[in-house]
């Protein structure tokens, strides 16, 4: 898809253009799938983590990209409802290994509050490409579903130096929203995806010239 | 100044290891058994009305034997397995529970149950590591990988309207289709017991075959 290099590109611009800041950031993530994503897999996952970072244009605003991994996964043993057309139907039950694997894949401006080498509140907007893949393994079957996703990510936080050096802590809220793309697993429409995050990690901070 | 740094190495020392490990496990393995492996499908046919049987008393006619599919080859077999007599048993207590009753002149039956197995044997293989490079010995090439197989076994249960039967236009009357499959890599007592228990499941989620007077 052409949004895939057109969000590269965008990653590339904001890495060459002035600026006074570099910052890095990585986190670990907790994550809460919502919406259609919550029927599916239901528990909050620990198994997550992103990768950020932030070119200053100015004392408060910046530009970067993020990218990581969150994974859902959990046992089921709900039983699916099949929907076979030419009037017919049926279900289908056993015990199921249901995981969705999300990369984003997103560039991001953000405006920082307070100073620098102070404790600075952050609100942001990432934009870009979600390359999920949903997994069901039922019985001695694995059914893949993958897709990208153009998506949305806003997220507001803290980042608290830690005694006036470079590194920081890094506590962040996310909300990821990956639009509709392809089908369902069960063929249909509305293949979207929603969840949250809180992230919990380090900031590093050097000067670029 | 310098305890602080120390103090701040360490922990993030720590947060990598405790990410490390919170990553490392993913796709847990769950612990799952032989039975976890089985899954029960069914199948109706949305138009037809179950409860319209009731109107004959509801009878059915069954095989006493159990169609064996033969792997591959195709074909029916005529040996009896270990587990047919059970099986055939446990439908009739079902069909029974449900409010049928079992004929044995399929000219006096509402529907026909038929009752089919088949088995297949699957190999998977992993090549190694090395499998594309030249080595230092025989056999040069292709080393590393290895192989494993499982038997997984299929029991078929067709329910068939007799009056839906049309040879012309080649439609097989199907009304209602259950279908169990699991791993055959289990003791006897185990597999037998798993079969039941499917076979009841099977029933579970098929209340619309229920005759209710």
């Amino acid at each position: 898809m052409k949004i895939k290099y057109i969000t590269a590109l965008l990653v590339f611009i904001s890495f060459t253009s002035f600026a006074q800041e570099l910052l890095t950031n990585v986190t670990w993530n907790i994550g809460l799938p919502v919406s259609r994503m919550n029927q599916y897999t239901t528990d909050v996952t620990y198994q997550g983590f992103t990768i950020s970072g932030r070119r200053f244009l100015d004392k408060y605003n910046s530009v970067g990209f993020m990218t990581g991994w969150n994974l859902f996964n959990e046992k089921s043993y709900e039983t699916i409802d099949l929907a076979g057309g030419d009037n017919a139907s049926g279900t289908l039950s056993g015990t199921q290994v249901r995981s969705v694997n999300s990369f984003p894949l997103l560039v991001g401006f953000h405006h920082h509050y307070g100073k620098r080498d102070d404790m600075r509140a952050f609100v942001g907007l990432n934009a870009g490409m979600y390359y999920i893949l949903q997994r069901l393994d039922i019985g001695v079957y694995r059914i893949d579903n993958d897709n990208w996703h153009f998506g949305l990510a806003p997220e507001a936080g803290l980042i608290i130096p830690f005694d006036g050096d470079k590194t920081s802590f890094y506590v962040g809220a996310r909300y990821n929203y990956a639009f509709d793309s392809g089908t369902t697993l069960g063929g249909n429409e509305n293949n979207f995806y929603s969840f949250y995050e809180i992230n919990l990690g380090f900031s590093f901070s050097s000067k670029w010239f | 100044m310098r305890k602080m740094k120390q103090i701040k190495l360490l922990l993030i020392l720590v947060f990598f290891a405790v990410t490390s490990v919170v990553l490392t496990s993913c796709y847990p393995d769950y612990g799952l058994t032989t039975s976890d492996y089985d899954i029960v499908a069914t199948f109706k046919e949305d138009a037809n009305d179950f409860q319209a049987y009731k109107i004959d008393g509801a009878t059915y006619f069954m095989p006493d034997s159990v169609k064996r599919i033969l792997d591959n080859v195709g074909g029916i077999s005529s040996e009896v397995g270990a587990y047919d007599q059970a099986a055939l048993d446990e439908i009739e207590n079902q069909m029974t529970a449900y409010g049928y009753t079992r004929v044995m002149n399929p000219q006096n039956a509402d529907v026909f149950i038929n009752v089919g197995v088949t088995s297949s044997e699957n190999v998977v293989y992993y090549p190694g590591y090395w499998y594309g490079w030249y080595g230092w010995y025989y056999p040069w090439y292709g080393y590393g990988g290895y192989a494993y197989s499982y038997t997984t076994g299929t029991l078929f249960v067709t329910m068939i309207d007799k009056s839906k039967i049309d040879e012309v236009n080649k439609i097989t009357g199907a009304v209602w289709a259950g279908a169990i499959n699991g791993l055959l890599e289990d003791t006897n007592a185990n597999t037998a017991a798993r079969v039941i228990s499917s076979i009841d499941k099977m029933f579970e989620q098929s209340p619309y075959l229920k005759i209710i007077e």
